[in-house]
């Protein structure tokens, strides 16, 4: 089964990014992919504990991070120096994520066949 | 990562070295028409894929990049006709065009099935585009040698 990682570089609530992204992820670990997602630049700040998107009338996604593991997604991958770079360290997140130097995502980027960027 | 991930690599396929080797396509199109390049870049990709003897299993249109899908737009005459363009790829080449069911309902995209169910008193899906769930853009990723995401 060729394998997809999921690229999510925006932030949270300023489009539908990541609940598109989300929602593509969910629908091929469904298919049975080994999926796995990356967040880099500002898309750290997806995975980033305490929103409170329901003052802004929109809807949370926290909930769908904290049930990856229903879906068996355990492969979170997380730019170091895009987190350090935007005042967060890894007990800021929601999730247990996998912390990469920048130097290390080219190779990670190699070793999925499909790469899916949001 | 280390160990798991490194037994995915697969060598590359035969068609990676040879070039006249035709490859099959999945086509991933994220942003709205003539509100940026890459809409207009995905029409083009898939002309010119067609052109050098490739296949393109699906174009599949998600996000803002479901607009597309509507009859009801009426671009300059002076500019291109994205609308109509992927319509004739459609019928030319017989690919298949399919918007995002979830993405179409939020921003107004609907067919007449969808108007009598929602109870809506138009529907404005053009001919060539189909209305389905993200589970077509994961099928054409798992069946094509290359997925490309236009617009991210």
């Amino acid at each position: 089964m060729r394998s997809t990682l999921f690229i999510n570089t925006k932030g949270p609530h300023s489009s539908q990014a990541t609940r598109e992204s989300l929602d593509a992820a969910l629908a091929s670990a469904a298919f049975g992919v080994p999926v796995g997602l990356l967040f880099l630049e500002d898309g750290v700040f997806q995975l980033k504990q305490g929103q409170q998107p329901s003052t802004a009338d929109l809807k949370r996604t926290a909930p769908i991070f904290q049930s990856l593991g229903l879906y068996e997604i355990s492969d979170v991958y997380v730019c170091e120096e895009d987190l350090h770079s935007r005042g967060l360290c890894q007990e800021d997140l929601l999730i247990d994520v996998t912390l990469l130097p920048a130097s290390q995502i080219a190779p990670l980027l190699a070793s999925y066949d499909n790469l899916l960027s949001f | 990562m280390a160990e798991r991930k490194r037994s995915r690599i697969r060598k590359p396929p035969k068609s990676d070295t040879d070039s006249n080797q035709p490859m099959i396509f999945a086509i991933h199109v994220i942003t709205a028409p003539y509100s940026h390049q890459s809409a207009l870049t995905a029409l083009r990709f898939c002309q010119a894929t067609l052109a050098a003897g490739h296949r393109i299993k699906r174009v599949f249109f998600s996000g803002d990049g479901v607009l597309v899908g509507t009859r009801l737009a009426v671009p300059p005459q002076d500019e291109a006709d994205l609308y109509r363009e992927w319509q004739v790829l459609a019928n030319t080449h017989q690919v298949e065009l399919v918007v995002c069911i979830s993405a179409c309902l939020r921003r107004g995209i609907i067919n007449a099935s969808e108007a009598e169910r929602y109870e809506k008193s138009s529907h404005n899906l053009a001919e060539g585009f189909l209305l389905s769930g993200l589970g077509q853009l994961v099928e054409a990723g798992l069946e094509s040698d290359r997925l490309v995401t236009f617009g991210a």
